[in-house]
């Protein structure tokens, strides 16, 4: 399935960023690679994420406690 | 060390609670049972690529101490005095522990990981550690070669592979080269193993066992369990290492007492929607005919599982989680080390996870647990086919143009170098048809394998039940009385027997 412009867009903004980090440390065959991943594992992960209905009173799994060494 | 195997015919596939009396009785002693089992590991474990590093003078001096506490009438319990092995993942005092990895296979830590800790205190014989997939699997590998040692290789086919991550620890019970082992599962590295090696595989609870001492894959999802013969034996093991640990704040207070007894009432199954959907013919066909004696003591009821994109949040989830635990290993380069080409890169995308993203998942998965356990109050257990395949070649690899996303790595939960265009086991936006593993993973629940049966090839395939959270009485009951019915956990590979 090609790839939508809205979908290009949220990759290379990530690939962008990776780049800086770690340019030197892959070759191309390995950033076309990561590329897959970003859109497979970070991009399309993120819309299968949106379309669930979340209120905002919904509030993540693990939930912080303030810390008391005697507790 | 001794080369006479010893008391061999009488020990080796044996269930726990038998070695245990003949071990309580001093009909066996400890220490030729360490050195039968030490020897099976040396002699077979490399024909498996099951064991990393051998532990004799640890072993040997564990099973004397057994032996003199045993001589002054002085019993543990059922571990006391049985060998194991444990997956290479857990820090002990003074050996090496690897991770599976290249980078870390010099690893030494100063500590003993709580697992390993009240195995000792329960009397039990530390002998291997045992093989694993790199870094437990978490940099996404596609292949069963990911891992310094070779790729895992099942039992019972020499060209097969026992699957991942816990990969030594499936095949050394398998090939009865240890009574029991420990592994770890974040998102099927206990199940899949087990249903590839033809052996009981328990995924307790998340924060029903400590993690401390283990190597960290997703701070939220990692479980420690045993792997072993039977589901009973899972259980002694279980209640030696369960319970709350000061050093793991996620540890549960509840406690685990392991007393194996039926419920006095029929079991109640939920089978789910799509179970064997995507299942090969012999998983199939065995499942259904696994599904036929459960209902001698079984009443099974179709479900839907909660509408939830399981995948997408277990993967947003191990990816943060992971791209912080292994933020410094991605900037040193020695990612390059990996055995598993792409494991050399597959840290690196990570870290462009996004916070939001990581939020929204674990929003939803309070959401998805909630209703899984309104769903899992009416029931014993979900069953449904372990894994959709028997044991895959040891060649096969999970082609990069076939994967299924959102895919959550860690174990081969897809099927393995096929072509997929239709995305088979799948629905609607992606989603597989029963995403029990990551279902089960997502909100903590315990699953036990066990063996339902072979393929015509003589491969193994398994059966899961999972439990509402901290029910693993419920699920060890249901497949002890699977195992009471069957005979599929006393067939053994042939050539080892």
């Amino acid at each position: 399935m090609p790839e939508s412009p809205e979908v290009s867009r949220a990759v290379e903004l990530r690939l962008a960023m990776l780049r800086h980090w770690y340019g030197d440390q892959l070759d191309a065959e390995q950033w076309e690679e990561v590329r897959r991943q970003v859109r497979t594992e970070l991009v399309e992960v993120s819309q299968a994420l949106a379309e669930v209905p979340l209120d905002p009173a919904d509030e993540p799994q693990p939930l912080f406690t303030p810390y008391r060494s005697d507790e | 060390m001794t080369s006479d195997p010893g008391p061999q015919p009488e020990v080796i596939f044996q269930p726990l609670r038998q070695l245990a009396e003949q071990v309580r009785t001093r009909q066996v002693s400890p220490v030729a049972l360490a050195e039968t089992f030490l020897d099976r590991l040396r002699t077979l474990g490399p024909r498996y690529h099951a064991v990393v590093t051998l532990t004799p003078d640890l072993a040997l001096a564990q099973a004397r101490r057994a032996e003199r506490e045993l001589a002054a009438g002085h019993w543990r319990g059922p571990l006391h005095g049985i060998p194991y092995g444990i997956k290479d993942l857990f820090a002990t005092a003074g050996s090496p522990t690897s991770w599976g990895a290249a980078p870390f296979r010099h690893q030494v830590f100063d500590y003993d990981a709580t697992v390993v800790r009240r195995l000792e205190q329960a009397g039990a014989v530390l002998a291997a550690k045992l093989a694993m997939v790199e870094l437990a699997g978490g940099l996404g590998y596609r292949q069963p070669n990911a891992s310094f040692t070779g790729p895992g290789i099942n039992p019972w086919g020499g060209e097969t592979w026992s699957g991942g991550s816990s990969s030594g620890s499936g095949s050394a019970v398998a090939a009865g080269l240890v009574p029991f082992a420990i592994g770890t599962e974040t998102n099927g590295s206990i199940i899949s193993p087990a249903a590839n090696c033809g052996i009981a595989g328990l995924r307790p609870s998340y924060g029903r066992v400590s993690r401390r001492g283990g190597m960290p894959l997703a701070w939220s999802l990692d479980k420690p369990g045993p792997m072993a013969l039977t589901a009973d034996d899972c259980g002694l093991v279980l209640e030696a290492i369960a319970g709350f640990d000061a050093d793991d704040p996620t540890t549960t207070r509840r406690t685990f007492s392991y007393a194996p007894a039926a419920p006095g009432r029929r079991f109640r199954l939920a089978l789910p929607e799509g179970a064997t959907d995507d299942a090969d013919p012999a998983v199939r066909d065995n499942f259904a005919a696994a599904l036929k004696v459960l209902e001698e003591v079984a009443d099974i009821e179709p479900v839907t599982l909660p509408d939830y994109p399981y995948q997408a949040v277990i993967s947003a989830i191990m990816m943060s989680e992971s791209a912080s635990i292994f933020a410094e290993f991605a900037h040193s380069g020695k990612s390059a080390e990996m055995t598993a080409p792409e494991d050399r890169y597959g840290i690196h995308a990570r870290g462009a996870t996004l916070a939001a993203d990581y939020l929204r998942a674990q929003r939803i998965r309070r959401l998805l647990a909630r209703d899984l356990d309104r769903l899992l109050a009416r029931h014993d257990a979900l069953v449904a086919p372990s894994r959709p395949t028997v044991a895959s070649a040891l060649d096969e690899s999970w082609s990069r143009h076939d994967q299924q996303p959102p895919r959550a790595g860690v174990e081969c939960g897809q099927r393995l170098g096929r072509p997929a265009p239709a995305r088979p086991g799948t629905n609607r936006k992606g989603r597989p048809r029963c995403p029990l593993s990551a279902a089960g993973n997502c909100a903590g629940l315990p699953a036990i394998s066990v063996p339902s049966g072979f393929s015509d090839a003589g491969l193994p395939t398994g059966i899961q039940f999972v439990g509402r959270a901290y029910e693993e009485p419920a699920i060890l009951a249901v497949a002890s009385a699977y195992q009471k019915l069957t005979s599929w956990h006393q067939h053994h590979p042939p050539d080892l027997l």
